[in-house]
């Protein structure tokens, strides 16, 4: 399989540092665009796709419920490139392959995809939740797979009730870097922060779908951006200098997601860090390295961060480049300017923070809560980030005239959970000169 | 292989591996510069101060880089066979969720359905403002205008490949589509087809018709 993207890394920070100091940030932007003329047009990669499909009682309460899952299923399997290999998963407090009854994945063709929509209608449910034997069956699907692009859509209408959070957490242990998963919640009563550790772990992305009418044009999306796909286990290596330590590392864009203790050590100076699989996209690093000050003048490499993708022979190419550098001064207005996109990514990771607490916070304590999300609110408002500010709006109330907040009355599950899965989801930079929500005479 | 200044020796020619330190008389050989979207207050084209994804005045595209549709008609290739109308009535359920919290607006007692044809790359839906020197093509100030629907709502963008999206061009009340009773995030396309219906203001639902010649 060969690689068809091209990598470009930008790298926006300000190099300058204050004499003697000794941390250096700065935002990688890494996008990647179809390759040219390099990959044979009828030779698409090798992937493998497996819909997890709850099947707990619950997913007839009520009976729509249900057939939407199907709906939904059905749409994804239409998107299924010829020659991917599928399968579908139902689970409760086991897992099993639904279909094929051979129990293995098999290649898509028109025959497939209608022997599998047709097996859905019959698929019938009772009994509780234990979400990690669901990935556990899928994860063994993938057995023959490592070389194709590996990913899996995850449907749940509930929480974990069959199975501990070790459990759970064992078992995506023993998932993570063989496949991506796309979680997505239906309803509210199931718990953010578990699919949200399930998505993270496998390097997919987390949705809410609050009505179960929105489910197949949902899964229609997902199958379709996953088909996209072209090349899977991208790496971020970044190498440093004797001395020199990273000290985070973190995706800012499109969804905050923690990589700084998933580095896996490449070399006696570099580390890898996981970014799953990737289509023609961009997305934002913000990375932090600690180095040991030099004089003023100094002009040093503090790291070089690179794309690393697999090749078809099992080596691996060198996809893109960025150096993020370090030049000491003794002149504070050189070395003090942040430029607005670093700025901006370390605002939003602020503003998520404070949005999850506040809302964790809804549990039990109001005041805490209203404080929170006050300063999520403020802060969201300072950084230009409209859609945040939305978000923040289903659970305070803003006065204008006084300029305070009071939490609304009666705020609804979904919409604290509808903003929880939001708070990990960042915009990009802001546009200048927007002119806000019309007024009306 | 290079040796630094500190006795290094190196893989790389650019930067010390071991130290850091740059090798004399090496340009920096990466670029700087500021992510693509970086942040442009006016319109590259025409110089009019930036107020959402499209230009006011020259419809440029700030969020593609610029791809302007050319003037005169342009008919992408699939509306060649299809031909795309948007069907404009007056929806209780929309009147229901938008006048929940104001008893100021009554619904109006007659509501002729308009059809009105869709034969642009976009189309904006608002209320005509007096200063407009072209009308939006889904104009709700015509009667009965619906109070609720902003200036420049939305707009309707269609694909060469016959795919449609619509995107809030930061209404005050919101734009609602798949039968959601959550707005669509601002500024952000979202995909529509044949039969979405697209709840704006206090009552207006426009409904996407694709017939075939």
């Amino acid at each position: 399989m060969t690689a068809a993207l091209e990598f470009t890394a930008v790298v926006d920070q300000n190099e300058y540092l204050f004499q003697g100091e000794r941390e250096v940030e700065a935002l990688v932007s890494v996008a990647a665009k179809g390759r040219e003329g390099e990959v044979e047009p009828d030779q698409p990669p090798r992937a493998a796709a497996v819909l997890i499909i709850d099947r707990s009682g619950s997913m007839e309460m009520p009976r729509q419920k249900l057939d939407k899952a199907k709906e939904a299923a059905a749409a994804a399997i239409d998107q299924l490139r010829d020659g991917v290999a599928f399968a579908i998963v139902a689970g409760n407090e086991a897992g099993e392959v639904f279909w094929p009854p051979e129990g293995r994945l098999l290649p898509a063709d028109s025959g497939t995809r209608a022997a599998a929509k047709e097996a859905l209608r019959g698929l019938r449910v009772a009994g509780g939740t234990a979400i990690g034997q669901w990935l556990k069956v899928a994860n063994h699907l993938f057995t023959d797979c490592s070389d194709a692009i590996c990913h899996a859509i995850l449907l749940t209408d509930g929480q974990n009730q069959h199975e501990t959070p070790e459990q759970l957490l064992e078992l995506l242990g023993q998932c993570e870097g063989r496949f991506t998963c796309d979680c997505r919640g239906v309803g509210d009563d199931w718990v953010v922060d578990e699919l949200r550790t399930i998505s993270s772990t496998l390097l997919g992305t987390l949705r809410m779908v609050p009505e179960p009418a929105g489910l197949a044009e949902d899964f229609r999306t997902a199958m379709e951006a996953a088909m996209q796909n072209t090349v899977p286990d991208v790496r971020l290596r970044i190498s440093t200098p004797d001395g020199a330590k990273v000290r985070f590392v973190k995706q800012a864009y499109p969804t905050i997601e923690e990589l700084t203790d998933r580095c896996v050590q490449s070399g006696p100076r570099s580390g890898d860090y996981p970014t799953g699989s990737w289509r023609a996209e961009s997305r934002d690093y913000h990375v932090a390295i600690d180095v040991e000050p030099g004089e003023v003048g100094d002009e040093m490499l503090a790291g070089r961060v690179q794309l690393v993708v697999p090749r078809a022979d099992g080596g691996e190419r060198i996809a893109g480049q960025g150096l993020v550098r370090a030049v000491w001064t003794d002149d504070a207005a050189e070395s003090t300017p942040i430029p607005p996109s670093l700025a901006l990514a370390q605002g939003q990771e602020e503003l998520a923070q404070l949005i999850q607490k506040g809302v964790d916070a809804l549990d039990h304590d109001d005041d805490t809560a209203t404080a929170l999300l006050g300063q999520a609110r403020s802060k969201a408002v300072d950084l230009g980030v409209q859609p945040k500010v939305d978000q923040i709006d289903r659970l305070v109330d803003f006065d204008e005239e006084t300029g305070t907040f009071e939490l609304r009355v009666d705020i609804a599950r979904r919409d604290k959970m509808w903003v929880d899965v939001e708070s990990s989801t960042t915009a990009p930079p802001p546009l200048e000169n927007v002119t806000g929500p019309e007024i009306e005479e | 292989m290079p040796t630094c200044t500190g006795g290094h020796e190196s893989q790389s020619s650019d930067y010390c591996d071991t130290c850091g330190k740059r090798f004399a008389g090496k340009s920096t050989p990466q670029q700087h510069c500021r992510r693509p979207s970086a942040i442009s207050a006016f319109c590259p084209s025409c110089d009019t101060p930036r107020q959402g994804r499209f230009c006011e005045l020259c419809a440029y595209d700030f969020s593609n880089g610029g791809s302007v549709p050319a003037p005169g008609i342009q008919t992408p290739p699939d509306r060649q066979e299809n031909r795309w109308y948007a069907i404009v009535t007056g929806d209780r359920l929309q009147y229901e969720l938008a006048t929940e919290r104001s008893d100021r607006i009554a619904f109006p007692i007659c509501f002729p359905e308009r059809r009105i044809p869709l034969a642009a790359p976009r189309t904006r839906i608002g209320r005509r403002r007096a200063s407009d020197a072209v009308p939006p093509e889904i104009d709700l100030s015509e009667p009965p205008a619906d109070p609720a629907v902003s200036h420049h709502h939305a707009e309707l963008i269609a694909h060469d490949d016959g795919t449609w999206e619509i995107v809030d061009c930061g209404s005050k009340n919101g734009t609602y589509v798949h039968g959601s009773t959550d707005p669509i995030p601002r500024h952000t396309a979202v995909g529509v087809g044949h039969g979405t219906e697209i709840r704006i203001g206090a009552w207006t639902a426009i409904t996407l018709q694709k017939t075939e010649e």
